[in-house]
């Protein structure tokens, strides 16, 4: 058994598709499916078509690049286009326009810009360039903060002084339950993201699930996780039980990873951070800890940038939110593509924008 | 931010083919398999191909097992027990529905 193969199965799939329209009775409802892995599982396995359109179905704030604000994105490119730096970052942080110019573009112009796949890559390149800082830019949310405070823990262990990161994770919880208190999504229930799962377990969604009367299913990403999540909330949603429920037990556990979570303890301590389109959550954020403080190059060594400015054509910050879907966009597929993003949701292969482009609904 | 190798293989869901191991990376939902463990390190495979990864966060992690992999690092071990369980709940609610129409 691959645990892959068995989750596509299409005779299966159908099957919960017809309980789903049959738990609905034609009323709407709408979820939201909080990590864009899912949103994308969603578009590329065609399940949209399977499902009444009764049910909505709500991209939520879950892809990293997409949230992450354009001071931030300005003060990377303001790095980058130091001479004595190297930037390490993610693939997708690329293309991502800032205020002014994209590490792309500042990477045609000279800017020593990586691409890593894991964040440890960055301590082999500050070994192999002494002479240089080399900067990883740590976005992401719980299952990507992890590998960053291990990082961080080995450029301590090898004593290591060129290495620094730009401090930009994120929390899952403290924004699902900012979207709630904010109201305008109407969302009914939660898809909640597997892999952050993983790593935080399912007992932070209790009490979001308590405080607002909604219930939260934890999914895998293959089809079959999918819907029978989506069946789960419907059933819970009709019972009118505000619960929490895992349905991917093969990889979250309730209490999470534990050892992970330590090293993100460790390391990190949780701060107020700015979310695009969604602004200040408290309690959202993460910075280093007064112990590892010295790795953070905007403490360390600060660089002044211009007033940031969002195209005013993009309305991603309104899809994040839930409230606008990409067709509501007038960029959307005319000034705005993947290959000429005007923000963040076109560029991430997670983002909305880029989802529905791609796998194309009208 | 992804780090997604997805996966090369399409099916009757239109999945379409990507690249195993490419730049743009997201959370990757197909488990690898731990092929050997030296430390925190280990190599896994997924479709014949091997990959470096790290196992800190891991409780004892051993040849043979699945993983789920982010950024580098195994995240989380498959547990094959919970996996079948789940599989015979989608052989329970197929059945039932077939009865039924």
């Amino acid at each position: 058994m691959r645990f892959i193969d068995e989750f596509r199965d299409p005779e299966r799939t159908r099957a919960l598709a017809r309980e789903i329209e049959g738990l609905l009775a034609g009323r709407e409802i709408s979820l939201m499916e909080v990590c864009g892995t899912h949103t994308v599982s969603i578009f590329r396995s065609g399940l949209k078509s399977l499902l009444p359109s009764s049910l909505r179905l709500i991209s939520g704030p879950g892809c990293p690049v997409c949230v992450t604000p354009q001071k931030k994105i300005d003060t990377i490119i303001a790095y980058a286009r130091r001479a004595d730096t190297i930037i390490t970052t993610f693939g997708d942080m690329l293309n991502v326009p800032g205020t002014e110019s994209s590490l792309r573009e500042e990477k045609s112009r000279g800017a020593d810009i990586r691409m890593v796949y894991s964040p440890l890559e960055s301590l082999g390149l500050a070994r192999d360039n002494p002479e240089k800082k080399v900067i990883f830019l740590a976005i992401g949310f719980e299952t990507t903060i992890p590998p960053g405070a291990a990082t961080i823990i080995e450029a301590e262990k090898s004593g290591l002084d060129n290495f620094f990161l730009i401090p930009a994770g994120k929390l899952i919880p403290p924004a699902m339950e900012f979207l709630l208190s904010q109201g305008d999504a109407g969302i009914d229930g939660f898809l909640c993201p597997g892999h952050v799962s993983a790593i935080i377990g399912t007992r932070p969604y209790r009490k979001i699930a308590k405080k607002f009367g909604i219930p939260c299913v934890v999914a895998g990403f293959e089809p079959l996780d999918i819907l029978s999540a989506i069946r789960e909330l419907l059933v819970l949603i009709k019972d009118s039980r505000a619960e929490v429920s895992n349905l991917y037990p093969r990889v979250v556990r309730e209490d999470g990873n534990p050892r992970a979570r330590a090293m993100m303890d460790e390391v990190f301590q949780v701060a107020d951070t700015e979310w695009r389109g969604l602004g200040v959550i408290p309690g959202s954020g993460l910075q280093l800890s007064p112990k590892f403080e010295r790795y953070d190059i905007s403490l360390v060594d600060p660089v002044e940038i211009p007033p940031s400015r969002e195209n005013p054509a993009c309305i991603c910050g309104e899809i994040l939110r839930g409230v606008s879907e990409p067709p509501d966009c007038p960029a959307f597929k005319n000034a705005c593509s993947p290959d000429h993003p005007l923000g963040p949701c076109m560029v991430s292969s997670e983002g909305t924008c880029a989802a529905w482009y791609r796998y194309g609904r009208s | 931010m992804n780090i997604c190798y997805s996966h090369s293989r399409s099916n009757n869901f239109g999945l379409k083919n990507t690249n195993f191991y490419g730049v743009k990376i997201m959370c990757l939902a197909v488990p690898m398999k731990i092929i050997s463990v030296e430390g925190d390190n280990a190599l896994v495979s997924l479709d014949g191909l091997e990959k470096k990864i790290d196992v800190r966060f891991l409780k004892n992690p051993l040849p043979g097992d699945y993983v789920i992999v982010h950024a580098g690092f195994a995240i989380e071990k498959l547990d094959e027990e919970e996996a079948r369980k789940t599989l015979e709940l989608f052989k329970d609610i197929t059945a039932e529905l077939n009865k039924s129409s």
